[in-house]
């Protein structure tokens, strides 16, 4: 416990009234010195016997509602005081919010239990800027002394999270006319071939099955050893993403592009599965940002998820179209920039060296942009750069579909696939569904659209939208026919 | 039955009645005057209304500390035993009848009793045994302070705010 001002006046004073009983030589100023002595220890031994006894007297608790939300949500923390018994001070408790999230009324939110009341209940509300997982301690209790010279404060009660996430869809609707395409999580990717590769050579474990023992293994190293294979696919992914101006349309948080990129990852969940080598190519209105090669290594498709994640993000395509610049992203994200680390960290034998080559990108230069259309010289530079059977993924949408087509047509050349992910501008709009009947004809239009991307051979046309706002189109069209 | 439990005094419920401290300091400062009216006259009576005014204005402690400085002023040439007792005996009424508002008067009053009791005779013994008031001072104030850092060190175990060990 701590001690206040008033408490060491009174110690002052004790310690002059025993000076003096020395001083002058009157024993009966030391009875003062000893009365004011006991005075304090009889008051502190009493703040202590309530202190010890808090917890069986007064109950803490905290929560947090919701437990899960996004960054632009706001949080309501509710703390709640009650006590079993008439307390003999009042308590006062506080809630304890993490540095990472802002209290909307700017004022500690505390309670105070009185000796009159048997219950406080107080609400803060909070946002969290940060994504992550938001603790809020133990609520603090600060309690001090009828007479003002002892006072103390301590943690009680459980602390509480809540899980705070970038706005992202969570309603995203990947459909094939009026059928979903994806049902539990399984997105459209087109099967090639397969087969089984050599992975490794390892020492037989008694679960193993005996046909798989290598006998020639077993015979050179003196121990049963089997032999691993894996299976491996026979044609490459090269994932395409539309990053330009009209991808920024839509609510913050639910563009075209964020439901672009979660459908993105999805994909790459299931060509992680069957180990396609996938490649990513990311375009805006200048041309290219970001190209990397097919790979299937585990470690690429985690940096493949995170260059979605920092690449594919609608702030950074409105900064582009506002400043008619690059993104800066940083000079990797721009393609001359990740030759020129490629090479110079290719001679680079160090540990640190070695660690990042794989983050260099592409060491073939990029072919400068020969048409008006991003999209289109993109696809273009895309079948200079890849020989052989590739499957595409164009995410992008309905703004431009007669370049849009050409480049599909211009993707899928040879035996090669092309899937196109279509976002419908009109179910982006803020004020999408205010005419319903404009609506329907323009979301008609993109069907029309969408349909005659699919019937072209070795095209694949999805929908991607908002599932929520793609059935209140068709809720209310039915309802007015 | 329910009735009974409610009547019951504040040593056994825990709970402090908000009148009783103020009677109990009245009737304590009541006292202060009359003894050092009776004892030391005039002066002792004007002394007396100085330590109720300043009790009642700043706090016991404080009326009971200047009590004994004034005591130095009123009987320059000492105490009889009787008046000693007299006065005294009223100044430490009117100081541990505040210490009925404390949560627990019965426990809390015991503590001060015993502490003061415990204080005072063991310096008394000391300063008699080694001839030195010194001493006796000494025992006082060094004895105050461990019992303080004791309950204080107490209090942190038992609400988890520090380690045994430490």
């Amino acid at each position: 416990m701590d001690v206040t001002r008033r408490f060491w006046v009174l110690a002052a004073m004790g310690v002059f009234l025993a000076a003096v009983s020395v001083r002058f030589e009157r024993p009966f100023l030391l009875v003062g010195a000893a009365g004011i002595g006991a005075w304090l220890i009889a008051t502190q031994y009493a703040f202590a016997w309530t202190l010890v006894r808090f917890d069986d007297m007064v109950q803490i608790s905290q929560a947090v509602s919701p437990e899960r939300g996004f960054t632009t949500q706001q949080f309501h923390v509710t703390l709640s005081v009650s006590a079993a018994d008439r307390l003999p001070y009042p308590v006062d408790v506080s809630i304890q919010p993490p540095p990472s999230v802002t209290g909307i009324d700017d004022e500690p939110v505390e309670c105070r239990l009185s000796p009159a009341d048997d219950k406080a209940t107080v609400t803060g509300t909070f946002r969290s800027p940060v994504a992550g997982r938001v603790r809020f301690d133990s609520p603090t209790v600060y309690i001090a002394d009828t007479f003002g010279l002892f006072q103390e404060s301590f943690r009680r009660g459980d602390p509480t999270t809540a899980t705070v996430e970038p706005p992202q869809p969570t309603d995203v609707r990947v459909g094939h006319g009026d059928v979903a395409s994806v049902s539990e999580g399984t997105y459209p990717i087109p099967q090639g071939g397969e087969s089984l590769v050599f992975r490794s050579l390892r020492e037989y474990v008694p679960t193993d099955p005996a046909n798989r023992i290598d006998w020639r293994a077993t015979a050179r190293l003196a121990e049963p050893q089997v032999l691993e294979f894996e299976r491996q696919t026979d044609h490459r992914v090269e994932i395409v993403i539309d990053r330009r101006r009209e991808m920024t349309v839509g609510d913050p948080g639910r563009t075209k592009l964020d439901y672009c990129r979660a459908v993105a990852l999805s994909f790459v969940d299931g060509l992680e599965q069957s180990r396609d080598p996938t490649g990513l190519l990311v375009f805006d209105d200048d041309g290219v940002v970001t190209v990397r090669d097919p790979r299937s290594n585990r470690e690429w498709y985690k940096l493949l998820r995170t260059l979605l994640h920092d690449q594919v993000d609608s702030s950074l395509a409105a900064d582009a179209a506002g400043s008619g610049l690059h993104p800066s992203v940083g000079e990797l994200a721009l393609p001359d920039a990740g030759a020129r680390a490629r090479k110079y960290l290719a001679t680079d034998r160090t540990d640190f060296g070695r660690s990042i080559l794989p983050f260099a990108g592409t060491e073939r230069p990029l072919p400068a942009q020969t048409t008006d259309d991003s999209l289109f010289s993109t696809v273009e530079m895309l079948s200079k750069r890849l020989s052989g059977p590739v499957v595409t993924a164009i995410f992008t949408d309905d703004s431009r579909p007669v370049k849009t087509r050409e480049s599909v047509k211009l993707a899928r050349r040879g035996e090669g696939q092309v899937v196109v992910f279509l976002t419908p501008t009109v179910l982006f709009e803020p004020q999408a569904l205010d005419d319903v009947e404009s609506v329907y004809e323009r979301y008609r239009s993109f069907e029309s659209f969408r349909r005659e991307l699919d019937r072209l051979r070795g095209v694949s046309a999805h929908e991607v939208s908002p599932g929520g706002r793609s059935d209140a189109v068709r809720a209310a069209v039915e309802y007015h026919q | 039955m329910s009735d009974k439990v409610t009547q019951m005094p504040a040593f056994v419920t825990g709970r402090s009645d908000t009148r009783a401290p103020f009677v109990a300091t009245g009737l304590g400062l009541v006292m202060v005057l009359l003894t050092l009216w009776f004892t030391a006259g005039v002066p002792g009576a004007a002394l007396g209304i100085a330590v109720a005014v300043i009790s009642l204005l700043l706090s016991p402690p404080i009326g009971f500390a200047f009590a004994q400085a004034g005591l130095l002023a009123v009987f320059p040439d000492g105490l009889a035993l009787v008046a000693f007792l007299l006065v005294e005996w009223s100044l430490l009424l009117t100081l541990f009848a505040s210490l009925v508002r404390s949560p627990a008067p019965a426990q809390t009053l015991g503590m001060g009793l015993a502490s003061l009791l415990g204080l005072t005779s063991f310096a008394r013994l000391l300063a008699l045994e080694t001839g030195s008031a010194v001493t006796g001072a000494v025992f006082v104030l060094g004895g105050v302070g461990a019992v303080l850092y004791t309950i204080h060190r107490f209090e942190r175990v038992e609400l988890g705010l520090t380690e045994v060990s430490n």
